[in-house]
């Protein structure tokens, strides 16, 4: 056990904060369109882990045959890629719009 | 500067300052059936980005499949799990069943009911920390990358996954993004028969998770193919105080 930092407890002494907790931060959040890609730069994120991830957005029709945007860092450019495939000519899947997180984590 | 505390971690890692609101649970719920498809499972509706974690049970695959908007309010979010990938493909296919517990986190600019403990505000007064809060707290990432699903000749379909183990947590919640695509179709006699797979969660125990493909529908279609996007998942392990 730490015997540094804070800890902070409910009033039947559940640990609610403690110093190693990685309590995590959202830095980042947008919705993206299908068919969109793009990116932002956060220049913050020097120096700090985060992950990023993206969840399909249904706004209307059935997302069965949809995927959710790829999220990347490259140092501290967040970029998102649509998705879709075809086989030959015939679209097998197709780009949903997104919701985009950023978390820091450090 | 820019805050008024900053409250670091035995790594250095900040875990409260003024720059950024923390996340915290607004709601949740346990045993949830999933038994359809999709799973459409409704929330308080919010303008509020939610973030949701679910755990899973044993028995079957689940992901979560998408948050539902109708602007300017969060609804919903969808659930799928695995599907009898050897019934009749001429009707809808069989939907098995399983139940998750999940989670909704979002950024909760109220304050808690609690008239003692710790509260944090930045200097726009916003309320940045609230011991009354459960917050959302990483506990774990994971990536993974998987093989495609495959059909060998003559056996069921090979679905590739891999074991994700977080000794530090027992029983947390789980986020998995992006959850991937796959489409394989062949011929079956006369016709062509098509099956689609998405990345899912099922518990192994306590301490462990299985990342891997599971069939979430299947049908009729006009031609042979093997294609979809199977990009690394990140496993995003949580818990809450």
């Amino acid at each position: 056990m730490s015997d540094f930092g804070l800890r902070v407890k409910s009033a039947v002494g559940a640990i609610l904060l403690t110093i190693t907790d990685r309590i995590t931060r959202l830095r980042y959040l947008t919705q993206i369109n299908a068919d969109t890609s793009g990116n932002t730069t956060l220049t913050d994120l020097t120096g700090h882990s985060t992950v990023e991830f993206s969840v399909m957005l249904e706004t209307g029709g059935d997302p069965l045959q949809k995927c959710q945007h790829s999220v990347t860092r490259t140092g501290t450019q967040i970029a998102w890629v649509y998705q879709e495939g075809y086989s030959g000519a015939v679209k097998v899947y197709a780009s949903a719009k997104s919701a985009i997180f950023v978390f820091m984590y450090t | 500067m820019s805050y008024g505390i900053k409250i670091l971690n035995s790594d250095s890692e900040v875990q409260v300052d003024g720059n950024y609101r923390n996340i915290s649970e607004v709601e949740e719920d346990t045993s949830a059936t999933v038994d359809s498809y999709p799973e459409l499972i409704s929330v308080t509706n919010t303008p509020l980005v939610p973030i949701i974690a679910i755990r899973p049970s044993s028995d079957y695959f689940v992901t979560l499949f998408s948050y539902v908007y109708s602007d300017p309010n969060y609804t919903d979010f969808n659930m799928i799990t695995e599907v009898d990938e050897t019934s009749d493909p001429s009707s809808p296919p069989p939907v098995y069943s399983t139940s998750i517990d999940w989670k909704l986190y979002s950024e909760t600019p109220s304050k808690s009911t609690d008239t003692h403990g710790l509260r944090i505000y930045n200097a726009d007064s916003d309320l940045v920390f609230d011991a009354g809060k459960k917050y959302f707290n990483i506990v774990q990432v994971d990536q993974i990358t998987l093989g495609n699903p495959t059909l060998p000749s003559g056996v069921p379909f090979t679905k590739p996954y891999e074991d994700i183990t977080h000794s530090a947590i027992s029983n947390p919640y789980y986020i998995l993004s992006p959850i991937g695509f796959w489409w394989y179709s062949a011929r079956d006699f006369t016709k062509y028969v098509y099956f689609i797979f998405r990345i899912g969660l099922k518990q192994i125990s306590a301490t462990s998770v299985r990342v891997g493909w599971f069939c979430y529908w299947r049908g009729f279609t006009g031609g042979a193919a093997q294609t979809g996007y199977n990009p690394t998942c990140n496993l995003i392990t949580c818990d809450v105080h």
